[in-house]
């Protein structure tokens, strides 16, 4: 703490601390797939990561097959991965959920089918998103893309919007009530088993969602998943289960931990900050400190 | 006949690395996935021990004994439920493969190459790796058929009935964790003293863990013998694709996720089930 206030003074490392906030925004979205998932269906989804890159593969080339602008593609990866969730949860892990058996090696087959898949087709090189923003502006001595800005804004707006929805919609009730106790809410006549396909779909549809925007602010390869699925656990995990809006904070403290940690260690190091809070976190506080359940 | 010697070896490892994740994954029931990066922690312990000249026996028990001890660091993980434990084993992959692609002592992203040490030929290895590979296999029996071995079948079953007839659930599970860690260790260490070279991607390649879990789901989890047939079917389905390239993981993902969801003994179990109902047809399931 005492770290993050001394090095927020540095005018050098202001640059980092900045850019670690807006990164903040973007990593607690493209977390709230994950927590979603979690916190409603209890299932930890180890295929988060590909998943994700999936959706950016598809903006990626829908950019360059079809000359869509990069905002213009979220219209395209949004329902795709929707539809592609769907089919997950139905075809796949209801069966595994009945048979009382573990989704776990399923999904990590799933992860390694699809990364394979991924770098069988598209090879492994880097892709980047191409950016609809180009300017910079200029923070006191500090240069920040637009595009990480205005990504910000539209992550928080995003998680917040979410929240809503879960807290004050029919839905979102339905939901909590399917998450809280799925006999209960089967009494009343709630179809847990379409709450949770329609939940898995929609957190597959938000990963997609941020999934461009990732896409267009990180260079990503088929490999890239695991290394997104642990930071958005980092979040989630740091968040508590079933809590949305601690999301956005815990994604700033990520953020900021990643960034600072990146301008001390230098740049192929910085996630192992991450990883080490992940596992303290873990070790420390494993219910997260917002968590609802 | 050298392809012969080369193929039965790369089958000996793949057993041991079965037979190394079926005792945390199988009989214990706690999924692991950071069996590759054991593996690579074992290769890339033998690598260094001997570049700076030690014996090579020391650096595969070395090999096996650093694997098991970032097992041990992240065992506390095992007190959190499944889910989150092998997401944890997840990063102790991806830590791995970071720090060894950017550490220069261990020749970062290109590798390390060895020197081969005195008898070092291909029969020699062979040799090495059938002992290997008969150990581990009495090792395992061992085990597994010990009380430790029934107190990690019971924990599978159900925690909290083993912890109620006073079974330390904790420590077994870090026991099996650890153990299975110097198992795969010890593959990644003896499969560097054969291959002599090493890199980040190939050493912590997934393709180590999925092998291991294919195998042991093919031939039923909990099974030993059933991990030897799977490790033989994962070689020939491996080879059949030429080689460990992004398509043959991706066929072997996708028959994970087939074998799970409609094999769950594995294809030895369903083969006995298939037997049972044909001879059996009085008696149901």
């Amino acid at each position: 703490m005492i770290l993050v206030i001394f090095l927020s003074l540095l005018p050098q490392s202001r640059q980092s601390l900045l850019i670690g906030i807006l990164l903040g925004g973007l990593y607690a979205m493209m977390a709230l797939g994950l927590s979603l998932i979690l916190g409603v269906l209890k299932i930890v989804n180890l295929a988060y990561g590909e998943t994700l890159i999936l959706g950016a593969y598809v903006s990626y080339y829908s950019t360059q097959l079809w000359g869509l602008s990069s905002l213009v593609s979220l219209i395209l990866v949004v329902p795709i991965l929707f539809v592609f969730g769907v089919f997950i949860h139905r075809a796949m892990l209801t069966k595994i959920l009945a048979a009382g058996g573990e989704p776990l090696i399923l999904l990590f087959g799933l992860a390694l089918a699809l990364q394979n898949l991924m770098m069988f087709l598209w090879t492994p090189d880097a892709r980047s998103i191409p950016s609809p923003l180009t300017t910079t502006i200029h923070v006191e001595d500090a240069a920040i893309s637009l595009m990480r800005v205005v990504t910000f804004i539209i992550s928080v707006l995003t998680v917040m919007l979410i929240r809503f929805v879960m807290s004050q919609t029919r839905f979102g009730l339905m939901v909590r009530a399917a998450a809280q106790n799925k006999d209960a809410a089967e009494l009343v006549g709630i179809n847990t088993t379409r709450v949770y396909t329609l939940l898995f779909g929609i957190g597959c549809a938000l990963t997609g969602f941020s999934a461009v925007f990732t896409g267009i602010l990180f260079p990503f390869n088929p490999v890239s998943g695991l290394a997104i699925f642990l930071k958005s656990l980092a979040v989630v995990t740091l968040a508590g289960m079933g809590s949305i809006g601690g999301l956005v904070i815990s994604g700033l403290v990520i953020g900021i931990v990643e960034s600072l940690g990146g301008y001390l260690i230098g740049g192929g190091f910085k996630d192992l900050f991450t990883y080490g809070l992940l596992l303290i976190i873990i070790i420390v506080k494993p219910t997260g400190f917002f968590g609802r359940y | 006949m050298p392809y012969l010697l080369h193929f039965m070896i790369m089958l000996f490892i793949y057993i041991v690395m079965a037979l190394s994740w079926n005792l945390i994954s199988g009989y214990c029931g706690q999924i692991a996935l950071s069996h590759a990066a054991f593996f690579g922690i074992g290769a890339y312990t033998f690598a260094l021990t001997l570049v700076a000249d030690t014996h090579p026996l020391i650096g595969l028990i070395l090999g096996g004994i650093t694997a098991s001890f970032f097992a041990l660091i992240i065992s506390p993980s095992l007190r959190l439920g499944k889910a989150y434990f092998a997401a944890i084993t997840l990063l102790l992959a991806e830590v791995m493969r970071t720090v060894m692609i950017n550490w220069r002592a261990s020749g970062g992203a290109s590798g390390l190459v060895l020197e081969p040490f005195p008898g070092h030929t291909l029969t020699n290895s062979y040799l090495g790796a059938l002992l290997l590979m008969t150990s581990t296999l009495v090792a395992t029996y061992i085990i597994v058929n010990s009380r430790i071995g029934l107190g990690f079948i019971c924990i599978r079953e159900n925690e909290y009935a083993a912890a109620a007839i006073g079974i330390p659930v904790l420590l077994y599970k870090v026991i099996a964790f650890c153990v299975s860690g110097f198992i795969a260790g010890v593959a990644g260490s003896y499969y560097a003293s054969y291959i002599l070279y090493i890199e980040p991607y190939s050493a912590f390649s997934f393709s180590w863990l999925g092998s291991a879990a294919f195998s042991c789901l093919i031939g039923g989890v909990g099974s030993l013998i059933g991990s030897i047939i799977g490790a033989s079917i994962y070689l020939l389905v491996s080879e059949m694709f030429l080689g460990f390239g992004a398509f043959s993981t991706l066929i072997i993902g996708i028959l994970i996720i087939v074998v799970v969801l409609f094999f769950p003994r594995g294809v030895v179990g369903a083969l006995e089930k298939l037997v049972k109902r044909t001879f059996l047809s009085s008696q149901t399931k």
